[in-house]
């Protein structure tokens, strides 16, 4: 049986308002998405649509959709968007970003998408200090081709192209790919959150903020990876895949790799 | 940034219209893009067309206008991609193992419907080969290059006069029809210096209703190429080809000279039709009335007009730098209306002009005059 | 927390989480997130998408921390705050 969708009691008309605390962002289409039930995907659109909201730069925003679960990002995010290649987002944005100089441009790509294909695209894009932002959502797997070994898959992981497990001497290590881009002098912004706990949903939000902040006032490249869970591709539930990066952690631990604008 | 205004005046060495002054090829594109109004330029360095992104290199900043030079081709095609969704009017250079790369890149391009120019010198392949003049990128040009059902308008100049020509008009096609537009030329085009009366044209703007320029105070816009849904996927290529097909109406290019009358006729572009010609010119004087048949948009390719010549031959002579490209589509074309031969060189080699008439000697031996026995 | 939110004006009635049950795809992450336990999958219930949609438990023991719309992939939940000096 399918069920209502609860409507709230009524009240008396000299009711004073509630306080909205938190909600769906105006960004953020009103549909369902494609993702997987617990997926971090839908954690990270909402906070991307929350700070390009805040920050009052989405109606001059042009983003780049990557290839991976989240190549309907634009099914989902109200600004305009256009579709790169695999791995080559960086570049495209590169495109945009010199003919539109005065546009707010960011990418969103997986860690297949950026840590793989994409290498020498979003290296020389930091390398270049090239004015745009990437959000770089990291769950450890090739998720939308069923769960491949991916560049940023731990050790020990189980993998459909790893199926003993990922074996260093085999299928090589873990790749730190925002710390090596943190070295770059053009990388203005480098940090790493998660959508593990509310709170570092909290302060993985303040650092999407920081990194549009730090393109915004011009000071080069900047990135955010978000440790993401993938309750499919990892073959846990969503609550036991949520937990599992706490482990991941261990190999990517949180935080500010970079902010120059700090610096000062 | 886009939109740009009217470019300076080019440099001394292309300004004088009164006079012929000397145009190295790959120069002569590259200004002639940047007089069309090229907004931005994207490249990697590569033999023999690394004077075209140095130019730019020079230019583009001095006019206030894009430069990147790339991480690889692959960098240099995606810049194009997002450029050109941006609403900019995009130039990207490179030769045949660079071209390899831009593959999957062109296919994005047509399937998201954007207008790029691309040019390609073409050199000695396969693989890393020579940087000597080649015309082996054929089939990979005109057949589209990427994967997917796709063409792409291509254009193939003979001259650097007709190259500076030719940039200006791709650009146009690229967004009268929102395609990407290659323009073929080789390495004895990119390297050569030719005495020419500089010829520029800056097509007018277009503003598409599709160019992202920020959501602000209307729906979203996406370019994309992918529609996951079979029937929406069919339906977005059936929208295409008959783009294509409008574009092979309206978009064949190709030259005569001496078919008139001729017997035998030499189907050649770009370096080989300069050979050619010289090879026409001393056969007609050796008594063999051969003429000359040159394609100058490969795709479309001039397929009627040459059926139709064709008709009127005893044999067509096919020259090429190559093992044998174009002469598949001559084939096609002329279905068997008169036989057909080739001459090629491959390597990096030129065919010589001689080499081209003892090909046309042995085409007449084996063939009869239309109409019968002699 | 965010500002950003679709405005609805609503009266407070005491019922501080609103909840999109169509949208929810019954992953749990609130019910796992929420520090007094008010949350759970209504297994009566099955969603157009074909899942067990959140329901909330308890209204009075709901203190509008949001923790539950924090973690939700699909911004199914709306989370209201009693007007300042009102009861909840």
């Amino acid at each position: 049986m399918t069920v209502q969708a609860p409507v709230l009691p009524a009240a008396p008309a000299d009711a004073p308002p509630a306080r909205l605390i938190a909600g769906r962002p105006r960004l953020l289409e009103d549909r369902s998405t494609h993702y997987c039930p617990g997926c971090g995907h839908g954690v990270v659109h909402r906070l991307v649509a929350e700070v390009l909201d805040e920050l009052g730069v989405a109606g001059r925003t042009i983003a780049v959709a990557a290839v991976g679960c989240a190549v309907f990002a634009y099914d989902y995010l109200h600004v305009d968007f256009v579709e790169a290649q695999h791995g080559r987002a960086p570049a495209v944005a590169t495109g945009i970003r010199r003919v539109r100089p005065d546009h707010f441009v960011l990418t969103y790509q997986g860690d297949g998408d950026l840590a793989a294909i994409g290498t020498a695209e979003i290296v020389h894009a930091a390398a270049r200090g090239e004015r745009i932002t990437t959000i770089f959502v990291n769950n450890g797997t090739y998720g939308m081709t069923g769960g491949q070994l991916a560049p940023t898959s731990l050790l020990g992981q189980r993998t459909s192209s790893t199926p003993l497990g990922r074996d260093a001497r085999l299928n090589g290590y873990p790749i730190p790919i925002t710390e090596m881009l943190a070295l770059a002098p053009g990388t203005a912004y480098a940090a790493r959150g998660s959508v593990a706990t509310p709170s570092t949903i909290g302060r993985t939000k303040a650092m999407i903020r920081r990194a549009c902040e730090t393109q915004i006032e011009g000071l080069g490249f900047s990135i955010v990876e978000v440790l993401s869970n993938c309750p499919v591709g990892w073959g846990m539930t969503p609550v036991e895949s949520i937990a599992h990066l706490a482990e991941v952690a261990e190999t990517y631990p949180l935080g500010v790799l970079v902010d120059r604008g700090a610096e000062g | 940034m886009i939109a740009t205004s009217v470019p300076s005046r080019p440099p001394a060495a292309a300004r004088n219209a009164e006079r012929r002054v000397l145009l190295k090829g790959n120069e002569a594109l590259a200004e002639a893009a940047i007089q069309a109004g090229c907004d931005a330029y994207f490249g990697y360095p590569i033999t023999p067309q690394a004077e075209l992104l140095e130019w730019m290199a020079r230019r583009m900043p001095e006019e206030g206008r894009a430069f990147v030079q790339a991480e690889s081709e692959i960098g240099a095609i995606s810049m194009a991609l997002g450029a050109a969704a941006a609403g900019a009017r995009v130039l990207v250079s490179t030769s045949s193992p660079g071209f390899s790369l831009m593959a999957e890149g062109m296919s994005y391009l047509a399937g998201s419907e954007l207008p790029v120019v691309l040019v390609d010198v073409m050199r000695g392949g396969p693989g890393l080969g020579s940087i000597g003049p080649a015309q082996s990128d054929y089939l990979a040009a005109v057949k589209g290059h990427g994967h997917g059902d796709y063409r792409v308008p291509v254009l193939a100049p003979a001259s650097i006069a007709e190259g500076m020509v030719l940039m200006a008009d791709a650009f146009e096609i690229a967004e009268r029809y929102r395609t990407p537009v290659i323009l073929l030329a080789d390495g004895i085009l990119g390297q050569a210096m030719e005495p020419v009366v500089p010829t520029y044209r800056m097509p007018p703007r277009t503003d598409g209703d599709w160019v992202l320029s920020g959501a602000d105070g209307r729906p979203p816009r996406v370019v994309k190429s992918l529609h996951l849904r079979p029937e929406a996927l069919e339906a977005h290529n059936q929208h295409l080809q008959a783009k294509f097909s409008e574009i092979a109406a309206r978009e064949v290019r190709w030259e005569t000279e001496r078919l008139d009358g001729a017997e035998i006729g030499v189907v050649a572009y770009g370096v080989a039709a300069r050979v050619a010609r010289t090879a026409v010119g001393r056969a007609r004087d050796a008594g063999l009335a051969a003429g000359l048949f040159r394609p100058i948009s490969l795709w479309p390719f001039p397929s009627a007009a040459l059926a139709e010549a064709a008709s009127r031959l005893r044999a067509v002579l096919v020259v090429e730098l190559s093992a044998g490209q174009m002469v598949e589509d001559a084939r096609l074309a002329i279905e068997g209306r008169a036989p057909v031969f080739f001459h090629g060189r491959t390597g990096g080699m030129v065919p010589s002009p001689s080499e081209v008439v003892g090909a046309l000697r042995r085409a007449w031996a084996q063939t009869e005059p239309r109409g019968g026995t002699r | 927390m965010t500002l950003t939110a679709v405005a609805r004006s609503v009266p407070w009635t005491g019922i501080p989480v609103e909840i999109a049950s169509d949208r929810c795809k019954g992953c749990e992450l609130c019910v796992a997130a929420c520090p007094p336990k008010v949350l759970a999958l209504d297994l009566e219930a099955v969603n157009p998408l074909g899942h067990h949609p959140v329901r909330l438990l308890d209204a009075g023991r709901c203190t509008s921390c949001a923790f539950c719309a924090r973690v939700c992939p699909d911004a199914v939940l709306t989370v209201y705050a009693p007007p300042r000096g009102a009861r909840r």
